[in-house]
C-alpha cells in the first residue's frame, strides 16, 4: 500500500494500492491549514481504510513546484513518517501528478504567487516541457489547460475561441476543471469519475480579481445585509470557504460560497444576476455545491435562507432541503427571520433535484 | 520510566533531546546561525529550510548518543509557539509525524516556559513557588511558577525590544559583527559600567505604578545611539568599552531590580534565570550578588541549557507528562505569539 501526500496547494492524502487503486482519500481546501490538518487526515484515511502502518510499504510526496509555506509540511511529514516506519519516501513533481491524471495533451498551470505561474506540459502523462516558472503570458500551453493558475489568469489561458484552453474553460465541472484549493488538484490521486452534465453555464473558482465584482453584486442584491468587500476578501483568504462563480454568455453571472470546517458543509451564499435568472444557473451552482459536499465526504449539507425569499425557498425545497428551525431576526438590519434547512447526502443522486 | 523526546525549532536552532525521569540522556542542536550571519539577522525562510534538512539527522544523533531507538520513546514533546511560523511549522509537523508514526502521545508546549523548565534537569525540582526570568534575543518575561506543568503566571514582559535584541542592536550601532550581544558583553568587561549614566527603562515612580514588572529597552537603545552620535559629531573617539559596559549595566540593573522586587512581593525565595541572554556576564554577576544579599537562591543553568535546545522542551514535556496533563490533539496548530498563560496546547 502506498501513502500519497501532497501539500502543494490543497492538503491531500490518499492510500493507493500497488495496482493504482485509490483505497481511501481525503483532502481539505484550507490554504493556511497544512500544519494543522495533514497528520489528522493521514490518521483518518488509515483509519477509514482499516490499514495499519505495517501495510504501508512506501510514501509518495508531492515536491511542488509550489510555495514553500505549505509544501514543507508535506515534505517533513513524509520524511519523518518514512524514517519512523523504515520505508522509502519518493518525491514526485506535483504538476506531474496532475498531468498523469489526464490523457492526451495537457498543460498544468499552478499559482506561483507574485503574478507568476508554475507550468509543465504533458502528452499521455509524460512530461514534454517544464516544469518552469514564468509570467502567465509566457506559458507555451498545449491542449487542455488545467490547474488553479489557469483560473487566476483567465485572459491568458481560458480562451473561448476553440484555441488551447477552451477545453477546460468549457468543460464545466468535469475533472479537467481545476479547483482553487480543492481536491481536483490533488497530486498522485486520480480524479473522481467524470459525470456528464447539462451545459448551463460554466462553473469555476472565483479568483481574487473577481471579488470586487462579487462585492458590487452583493450590495445591489442584498442592500444593507450584503457581505462587504472587506469581509469577502478576508474570508476568501482566511475562511474555511470556497468561492465559486458561474459564467454564461462569456461573463460571470452568479456565484456561490461553500463553507466547510471539516464537520458541517454549508451553503453560505448563492446569487445570480437578475438579468440571468431562469436559465438554470442557480440549479447548476446548487448541483456543484452538492457534488463538492459529497466529494469531501460530508454526511449532510446546511443553509440559511430568508423566510421572505420565495424563489430561493422553492429552489432549496426542489433539491430536497428540509426545514430544521427558524432563527428569529437573523438578517440584520432588516430583522428578517431565517429558515435553517438541511439535506442528507446519502439520498442524493447527482444531476437530479 | 518514561522516555520523552523533545523537539525545538522555534527560531534558527533545530534541537532534539531525550529525557528519562528527569535525567537528560542526550541533547543535540543544529544551528543555521552561520547562514544568518551573512544576512545580519535571522531570515525566516532560511531558518525553515534549514530545519527541514536538520530535523532527521539531529533526531538520529540524539538517539545514538542516548543509546536508544525510536521505539523506546514514550511521548513526543514539541515547542508549538511562540516563534517564527515557518520554523515552528517544520518542528510541529515532524513531531506530529513522530507521534502518529510511533503511536505515542504528542504534547505541544510553550517554548518560553521551556527555558525555565530546563533548570529542573540541572538543579532538580522547583520548590512550590519559583520566580523565573526568561531573557533571550526574542523574549524578556518574568514568570511566577506555581507548577511548571500546570500553573504559570506572567507578571511582566518587555513592551518593546527583548534584552538580547537590544544588545544585538547596540552591537550593530558600535559596528560589531552579528549577533552583537556576545561582542558587547566581551567589550563591557573591559569598560567602566558607571562611565555613562544611561536610563533605566520603566523605573520612574509613574511607570512603576502601571509597569512594575514590565521592561522597556527601546529608550535605552536610543539613548546609546544619541550619545555615540553626539560623541562622533564632536570629533571625539567613542570609548566603545565604556559605552558597552554602561549599557550592559543599565540592562542588568533593571532586570535584576524588578525581578527581585517581584520575589519579595510574592514571597518567593528561588529565582531561575533562563534563555540565551542569561549568558550575559553582568546579569549573572548582579543577580547572584544581589540575590545572595536578599536571601534568594538564584539558579542559572549552564550556558548550553540556556540557548534554544531540545532539552528544555523534553524537560517541560516530562513535567507535563508526569503531572498527567492530557496530550495535545493531532490537529494543533503553531502559535507564533503563544501567550505565557499557555503551557501546553
Amino acid at each position: 500500500m502506498i501513502l500519497a501526500l501532497d501539500t502543494s496547494s490543497a492538503i491531500a492524502v490518499a492510500l493507493v494500492s500497488e495496482a493504482g487503486e485509490v483505497v481511501a482519500s481525503r483532502s481539505e481546501f484550507n490554504p493556511r491549514g497544512h500544519a494543522e490538518l495533514l497528520a489528522g487526515l493521514i490518521d483518518q484515511v488509515m483509519d477509514e481504510a482499516g490499514v495499519s502502518r505495517e501495510a504501508i510499504t512506501r510514501i509518495v510526496v508531492g515536491t511542488g513546484p509550489a510555495p514553500f509555506t505549505g509544501l514543507r509540511v508535506g515534505l517533513v511529514t513524509a520524511r519523518t513518517l518514512g524514517h519512523v516506519w523504515g520505508i522509502p519516501v519518493e518525491g514526485v513533481c506535483s504538476l506531474d501528478a496532475m498531468g498523469a491524471a489526464h490523457g492526451g495533451e495537457v498543460t498544468v498551470v499552478a499559482d506561483a504567487r507574485r503574478r507568476e505561474v508554475y507550468w509543465a506540459t504533458y502528452r499521455d502523462g509524460e512530461r514534454t516541457a517544464g516544469p518552469a516558472v514564468t509570467v502567465p503570458g509566457e506559458v507555451e500551453a498545449v491542449g487542455t489547460v488545467v490547474g488553479r493558475g489557469a483560473l487566476l489568469y483567465p485572459d491568458d489561458f481560458l480562451r473561448g475561441d476553440g484555441g488551447p484552453g477552451s477545453g477546460a474553460a468549457r468543460g464545466g465541472r468535469g475533472a479537467a476543471t481545476p479547483a482553487r484549493r480543492g481536491p481536483a488538484d490533488r497530486a498522485a490521486v486520480p480524479p473522481p469519475p467524470r459525470r456528464p452534465r447539462r451545459a448551463r453555464g460554466v462553473i469555476r473558482d472565483l479568483g481574487e480579481s473577481d471579488l470586487p465584482w462579487m462585492a458590487e453584486v452583493e450590495s445591489e442584491l442584498f442592500g444593507a445585509s450584503a457581505w462587504s468587500r472587506e469581509l469577502i476578501e478576508h474570508d476568501y483568504v482566511y475562511g474555511f470557504t470556497r468561492y465559486r462563480g458561474i459564467e454564461a454568455d462569456g461573463r460571470l453571472a452568479g456565484y456561490a460560497v461553500y463553507g466547510y470546517d471539516g464537520d458541517a458543509f454549508h451553503l453560505m451564499n448563492l446569487a445570480v444576476l437578475p438579468a440571468m435568472r431562469r436559465r438554470g444557473l442557480a440549479r447548476a451552482l446548487m448541483e456543484d455545491f452538492l457534488a463538492e459536499a459529497r466529494r469531501v465526504g460530508a454526511p449532510d449539507v446546511w443553509l440559511e435562507v430568508a423566510v421572505t425569499n420565495d424563489a430561493a425557498l422553492a429552489l432549496y425545497r426542489a433539491y430536497g432541503f428540509e426545514d430544521v428551525r427558524v432563527r428569529r431576526k437573523y438578517y440584520q438590519p432588516e430583522g428578517v427571520d431565517a429558515l435553517v434547512m438541511r439535506r442528507a447526502l446519502s439520498t442524493y443522486e447527482p444531476g437530479s433535484p | 520510566m518514561a522516555l520523552v523526546l523533545g523537539l525545538e525549532s522555534t527560531c534558527d536552532e533545530t534541537g532534539v533531546a531525550l529525557v528519562e525521569n528527569g535525567e537528560l540522556l542526550a541533547d543535540v542542536v543544529a544551528s543555521s546561525m552561520d547562514e544568518h550571519a551573512r544576512f545580519g539577522g535571522i531570515v525566516p525562510e532560511v531558518a525553515s529550510r534549514a530545519h527541514l534538512e536538520a530535523v532527521l539527522p539531529t533526531l538520529d544523533e540524539a538517539l545514538a548518543r542516548a543509546g536508544r531507538s525510536l521505539s523506546d520513546v514514550d511521548a513526543v514533546a514539541v515547542a508549538s509557539g511562540p516563534g517564527l511560523v515557518g520554523s515552528l511549522t517544520v518542528g510541529v509537523s515532524a513531531a506530529k509525524a513522530l507521534s502518529l508514526g510511533l503511536g505515542r502521545p504528542l504534547y505541544g508546549v510553550n517554548h518560553v516556559i521551556g527555558h525555565a523548565a530546563v533548570d529542573q534537569l540541572v538543579h532538580g525540582r522547583f520548590p512550590d513557588r519559583t520566580m523565573a526570568l526568561v531573557v533571550s534575543g526574542g523574549h524578556t518575561s518574568l514568570l511566577l511558577v506555581d507548577d511548571i506543568a500546570t500553573r504559570v503566571t506572567e507578571l511582566g514582559h518587555t513592551l518593546d525590544d527583548a534584552a538580547g535584541e537590544a544588545f544585538d542592536k547596540v552591537g550593530r550601532l558600535l559596528g560589531l559583527p552579528y549577533p552583537g550581544g556576545p561582542h558587547v558583553d566581551r567589550l563591557a568587561r573591559e569598560g567602566d559600567p558607571e562611565a555613562i549614566p544611561f536610563p533605566r527603562g520603566l523605573s520612574k515612580p509613574k511607570d512603576m505604578a502601571k509597569h512594575a514588572y514590565d521592561f522597556s529597552f527601546s529608550g535605552l537603545k536610543t539613548a546609546v545611539a544619541r550619545w555615540v552620535e553626539a560623541r562622533r559629531e564632536s570629533g571625539l573617539e567613542v570609548p566603545v568599552e565604556d559605552v558597552a559596559a554602561s549599557f550592559a549595566a543599565a540592562v542588568a540593573d533593571v532586570l535584576v531590580t524588578k525581578t527581585l522586587n517581584a520575589c519579595r512581593e510574592h514571597g518567593v525565595d528561588t529565582l531561575v534565570i533562563g534563555g540565551g541572554f542569561s549568558a550575559n556576564s553582568q546579569l549573572r554577576e548582579l543577580a547572584q550578588q544581589r540575590g545572595e544579599a536578599a536571601g534568594i537562591d538564584v539558579r542559572i543553568p549552564p550556558l548550553r541549557y540556556c540557548t534554544d535546545n531540545g532539552a528544555m522542551i523534553a524537560a517541560l514535556g516530562s513535567a507535563v507528562l508526569e503531572a498527567g496533563v492530557a496530550p495535545s490533539r493531532l490537529d494543533i496548530g503553531v502559535d507564533s505569539s503563544m501567550p505565557l498563560s499557555t503551557i501546553t496546547v
